[in-house]
């Protein structure tokens, strides 16, 4: 028999109910707190899980939040690129109507105004901000304006090529901007071309205008030749130009070839290969200008070109200068009507002069009418067009029966595009085409239209790729969305108690507590003192 | 009948002396440590007579303390190992309680600083969202500093248990001494007549002890006892007792070492103490608190060194690179910091070593010692926790030297070392609480990166040029600033790539964009240099920074460029849009940076976590069992001398029934003498 001291009673029992009182503390801690695992000793294992699930709980919650200002971000972006295709819309429409041929140069002058107005509006639209004041589409440079004037009055792209990109989840990002020189810049052009621009280090206040191409098929040819070289106008002394400087046109490449040389005056043109530009002001010696040959042009280089058109180029009417005129009998064919003005009897009779072909032209009633008109400059007769091309033959182009008599006689007219009249050459020249302003004109409308297309296909491209990118932003959302919830569910498993269970053992733990108490309470008042 | 009254009288006064006892046992039924009594009773010696021999009463022979030396012993072994157990236990619930909860734990504030860069990334040049960055980075910085805190309070609070422990040890062991006295001049005892209250008492400090250190006991002459510590340090010997004491230990000062006063010098006993709450408290020491101090200050490096990189090597708001976002981890004062020089060393004790911390991925946590021997050049690094000797060498003749450990090395600057000088090399012990915000507005934080790329408007290919990823500001070799970042806000030079043909193949020059003819890096098809291949990713420079084409960045040029067409490279100039630097640092979060690329910042906490949260439960096991050994032992000593009250009261009655029987004897010869007397009258 094993002897039990009174002491063990009690304190055996005390401590059983400590034990019971312990285990339903911590039961009933669970049920209070929700979770199986308060102390990581609880269950170290799951402790560190939890930290880790915690760790995935908070990032995918970032991530979602992310994916939120990612969704505003290409909003607004998307808003600010459908409002700029409706502006290119309404330029692409100008420009259909600038091509039209029965513009009057007051016309063409509304048309331009009204570009002016539809570029300052694609400006403000390219230097559209966000919520805290940072222009979307300059790349990394949020504070600079993306378009800024250069001194030349041209709008150019002022950032970079920096893309901002969002992390959606552990390794997807998304870009949630994108540059304006990619959006607007990097814009495939209708045909070869250049953009103009004063070069970075220029002290003076020199600009140079936006120019255009006027002979492309000079131009294309230029290109081809040299793969595209960009070109550099600078500037060298010279007592003898009006302006003191002449300036010269070189390649940029070692050692640069020059391409074209002359006189500088400020506000003249400069033409070349084809192309044209002027720059006003007076250079310093120094001063470059780039001129950028390529084959993209961007957004409002290319409606800056069709204003520069509309502008200047409208009052270009082709010039022919005679320079011999000795008839001996015929007729002249100007636009296929005959000079002198009549019909088949009509001719030269060997005497005229210069003054008398002049007389004979304003005076003629038809080519009045078109507007074709001459003077005498510099002792030659110059017969300018009222905008259209001017064809002068020697020969009836329409041909009549009985035909009307061929000029005879010695006859040089220069200032054609490609092959000067002149009948002293061997085999003689009967016909040239002088060409007006309008070839260069519509070219530049149709090119322009082509570039309007362009830009549009850009902007609508870059639309369809925020669609894209917003769509994966949802489709990433919803992915987050369930590894949320999924993960949640790991970490509840793993750290939540299970009610059922613990509530069970709680009454359980109660009970027994009860019980112990019970019995220990009877226990204890046994004692044969009692008896005594 | 004189003898008859003898006899009663010896019943009376032997049954007053058991009921005595019984009663000193029903009063001491709850005195720790009382071992009930008992009476012994012997018949006293009898009158021959020719019938035979007459009894004359009885007589007690000794009062005897019903105790078992043996399981007294086991209560001491057993209470040693609960008490151990217990106070590991009580340390251990505290530190587990500090790392796991939310609000002192250092999951959220990192899980809150990361998420705040990500939201900045967002908006990068939003000063309210670089302000939210700064105070999560702040908190970062202070919750390290608090959770170091809060473990050096609780190294002082083990502190003071300890030397509150040795104090109680002392005079326990004093009282032990002056009970042997008291026992052994006790008279009586040569007849085997115990002063049972001493030893019960002496029984009870012995007890007390074990509670405090695991201990020896060793009968001897005189009923004395010998207490020694487990591997035989005498305690008390006989009547003297001995004097336990305390120091800064002279590897590491911020922690006590134990002494014994032998002979007037203070014996360090260190390692024996164990058992018992002191030994408890040392074993919290050295398996759980300095690995926590060592894991928290790894975390703290791993995040310093990766957010520090990756925000040097960005740029700030206002165009210059970052710089430091927190301290630095190889400062010279944290370097020098790392290691602490043994108090026992011999002079001159000029010794400059530093430990720089070279990579944090491959860092592991723990404590070394650099030990001198021979004519003190050479030395070997052992390892603190197992004592293995990890390397071993020479001193090199000039210093300095370099002993290359994994994710750190120790320099050894200057000095001169005797043989037997040791150093404790601590790479990561205070660097929580060392770690602060350097980053004062919200102006500097560097999200952006300082390059970029651009393609020439008059570019005739294709070609795209991505827009750079940043490597290092510096040259990982000799740690200087990289030429082309070392003027403020520039690349110098900026550079352009310029696409050439040789021969019938694209290659590209790398030339200064302020200077076109200073071409860097001409291109050649053979040997072939700066070849371009189309189709695919090309990267300009190296990443490889022996190679002398080594930037600290790279860029990627795709698609089908033509000769003639140029790339620029810059400086990213007012880039405050740019929030590629805050994508990387945010990046870091999920990033396996530490244990050689296996775990992430918050693994590498979870498993500080996790292994305290292990050692907790595992002491919670360990205390459940002891105490379940202690009671069966105490059980089984109660068992033995424990007073039963029911038992004392069965012996209450028997003792007073005999005692009413013998004064009944008394009466009865009384009556017959009276009889007798009355016959004569």
């Amino acid at each position: 028999m094993i002897r039990i001291s009174s002491q063990q009673i009690f304190s055996s029992g005390i401590s059983r109910l400590q034990d019971l009182n312990a285990s339903l503390q911590q039961t009933s801690q669970q049920v209070s707190t929700g979770k199986r695992v308060n102390q990581p000793s609880d269950d170290p294992v799951a402790a560190a899980r939890i930290l880790k699930l915690d760790q995935e709980v908070a990032r995918i919650e970032q991530f979602q939040r992310n994916a939120g200002l990612a969704e505003n971000r290409l909003q607004q972006e998307e808003n600010a690129i459908s409002s700029m295709l409706d502006v290119v819309q309404r330029v692409r429409e100008l420009t259909v109507q600038a091509g039209n041929g029965a513009l009057t140069p007051s016309d063409r002058q509304s048309i331009a105004s009204e570009l002016r107005e539809r570029l300052d509006q694609l400006a403000t639209l390219g230097n559209a901000r966000d919520a805290s004041g940072e222009y979307i589409f300059s790349g990394f440079q949020g504070e600079v304006p993306a378009f800024g004037k250069n001194i030349s009055g041209n709008w150019v792209y002022q950032g970079d090529e920096g893309q901002r990109k969002l992390e959606l989840d552990e390794g997807v990002t998304v870009p949630i901007s994108d540059h304006g020189k990619g959006l607007f810049v990097d814009i495939a052009s209708a045909d070869r071309t250049f953009f103009a621009e004063a070069g970075g280090d220029n002290v003076s206040g020199a600009r140079i205008s936006t120019g255009m191409v006027v002979d492309q098929d000079l131009y294309n040819q230029f290109y081809d030749s040299n793969g595209g070289v960009d070109l550099e106008v600078r500037f060298v002394a010279n007592g003898g130009s009006p302006s003191g400087l002449d300036y010269e046109v070189v390649t940029r490449e070692q050692p640069p070839t020059t391409v074209a040389t002359g006189n500088f005056i400020s506000g003249e043109s400069i033409q070349f290969e084809g192309i044209q530009f002027e720059i006003h002001g007076i250079p310093d010696v120094n001063d470059t200008f780039d001129i950028k040959t390529s084959e993209r042009q961007g957004m409002f280089t290319s409606i800056e070109k069709l204003i520069y058109g509309l502008e200047n180029q409208a009052k270009g009417r082709a010039r022919a200068t005679v320079t011999n005129f000795a008839p001996t009998g015929g007729k002249l064919y100007i636009n296929g009507l005959s000079v002198p003005q009549g019909g088949a009897g009509a001719v030269f009779t060997g005497t005229e002069t210069n003054a008398d072909l002049r007389d004979l032209i304003n005076n003629h009633t038809e080519l009045a009418e078109q507007g074709i008109t001459a003077s005498i400059e510099n002792g030659n007769v110059v017969i300018r067009s009222g905008g259209q091309d001017l064809n002068i033959s020697a020969q009836d182009p329409d041909p009549k029966v009985p035909p009307w008599p061929d000029y005879t006689g010695g006859l040089q007219v220069t200032g054609a595009k490609a092959e000067d009249l002149d009948l002293g050459a061997a085999p003689p020249v009967t016909s040239a085409n002088y060409q007006g302003g309008n070839e260069a004109y519509d070219a530049l409308v149709a090119d322009s239209l082509v570039n309007m297309d362009n830009i549009q296909e850009s902007l609508i491209s870059t639309q369809t790729e925020i669609g894209g990118r917003l769509n994966s932003v949802e489709t990433t959302s919803v992915f987050l969305e369930d590894s949320s919830v999924y993960t949640k569910d790991i970490r509840s498993q793993l750290q939540d108690v299970d009610y059922a269970e613990a509530i069970s053992n709680l009454t359980f733990q109660s009970f027994v507590l009860q019980a112990a108490q019970q019995s220990f309470a009877q226990v204890s008042r046994l004692s044969l003192f009692d008896r005594l | 009948m004189a003898n008859l009254i003898q006899i009663g009288l010896s019943g009376v006064l032997g049954h007053q002396s058991a009921l005595n006892t019984t009663g000193n046992n029903i009063t001491n039924a709850n005195t720790p440590g009382y071992s009930r009594q008992e009476v012994l009773f012997e018949s006293q010696r009898g009158l021959r007579t020719g019938a035979g021999t007459v009894g004359t009463g009885v007589n007690i022979s000794n009062i005897r303390r019903v105790a078992n030396e043996y399981l007294v012993e086991q209560v001491r072994s057993d209470t040693s190992l609960q008490s151990e157990q217990k106070a590991l236990n009580q340390e251990l619930s505290r530190l587990d309680n500090l790392l796991g909860s939310s609000t002192t734990g250092l999951n959220d504030v990192l899980n809150n600083f990361f998420a705040s860069l990500q939201s900045a990334a967002e908006d990068p040049a939003s000063l309210p969202q670089r302000q939210s960055v700064l105070s999560e980075a702040k908190a970062v910085a202070d919750r390290f500093q608090s959770l170091q805190a809060e473990f050096i309070q609780q190294r002082e609070s083990v502190k003071l248990q300890m030397r509150q422990g040795v104090e109680d040890a002392n005079t326990l062991m004093s009282s032990i001494a002056e009970l042997n006295l008291a026992i052994s001049n006790s008279p009586g005892i040569a007849q085997g007549r115990l002063p049972n209250d001493l030893l019960d008492k002496r029984d009870e400090k012995l007890r007390e002890l074990s509670e405090l250190v695991g201990i020896r006991v060793l009968h001897t002459e005189g009923n004395q006892v010998n207490v020694m510590l487990g591997n035989g340090q005498a305690l008390v010997v006989g009547a003297d007792a001995s004097q336990l004491s305390t120091r800064p230990s002279v590897e590491d000062p911020a922690f006590l070492e134990f002494t014994l006063l032998d002979a007037g010098r203070q014996v360090p006993i260190d390692s024996q103490i164990t058992g018992g709450s002191l030994g408890g408290l040392r074993r919290f020491e050295q398996e759980s608190l300095k690995t926590a101090f060592d894991e928290l200050g790894r975390v703290a490096i791993a995040l310093q060194d990766n957010i520090n990189h990756q925000h040097e090597i960005g740029m700030d708001l206002e165009g210059d690179l970052g710089g430091l976002f927190f301290s630095d981890i190889n400062s010279p004062e944290a370097m020098s910091s790392r290691v602490i020089a043994n108090g026992n060393n011999l002079p001159p004790g000029d010794a400059d070593i530093g430990v720089e911390i070279s990579d944090s991925n491959a860092l592991i946590s723990g404590s070394w010692n650099l030990q001198f021997s021979g004519d003190g050049r050479n030395y070997e690094v052992i390892d603190s926790q197992s004592g293995e000797v990890v390397k071993q060498g020479r001193l090199p003749d000039p210093l300095p030297a370099e002993i290359g450990m994994p994710g750190f090395n120790i320099q050894i600057n200057d000095g001169t070392f005797n043989p037997g000088d040791s150093y404790q090399i601590q790479p990561t012990r205070n660097a929580a609480e060392s770690i602060s915000l350097e980053v004062e507005r919200e102006e500097d934080l560097a999200f952006a990166s300082p390059v970029r790329a651009e393609a020439n408007v008059g570019n005739n290919g294709d070609g795209v040029i991505d827009q750079g990823l940043m490597l290092n500001v510096r040259n990982p070799l000799s740690n200087g600033i990289l030429p082309g970042f070392r003027s403020q806000g520039e690349l110098d030079p900026p550079l352009e790539i310029r696409f050439r043909d040789d021969g019938g193949t694209l290659v590209y020059d790398v030339v200064d964009a302020n200077d076109p003819n200073n071409v860097l890096v001409t291109g050649s098809a053979t040997p072939p240099q700066n070849v371009y291949t189309p189709g695919i990713s090309n990267k300009l420079f190296s990443e490889d920074p022996t190679d002398p084409n080594y930037q600290g960045f790279q860029f990627e040029i795709s698609g089908n460029p033509q000769a003639g067409d140029t790339f620029n490279i810059g400086y990213n100039t007012e880039g405050v849009s740019d929030n590629r630097n805050a994508e990387l640092m945010a990046a870091l979060a999920g990033k396996n940076t530490m244990n050689n690329g296996s775990q992430n910042l918050t693994e590498g906490y979870g498993g500080l976590v996790e292994t305290i949260g292990v050692q907790t439960r595992q002491s919670q096991l360990d205390l459940d069992s002891s105490e379940a050994l202690l009671q069966q032992s105490v059980n089984q000593r109660e068992s033995v001398s424990g007073v039963n009250l029911d038992e004392e009261a069965g012996r209450l009655i028997q003792y007073q029934a005999a005692y009413n029987a013998s004064a009944q004897v008394m009466s009865v010869a009384q009556s017959l003498f009276d009889t007798l007397l009355s016959t004569f009258r």
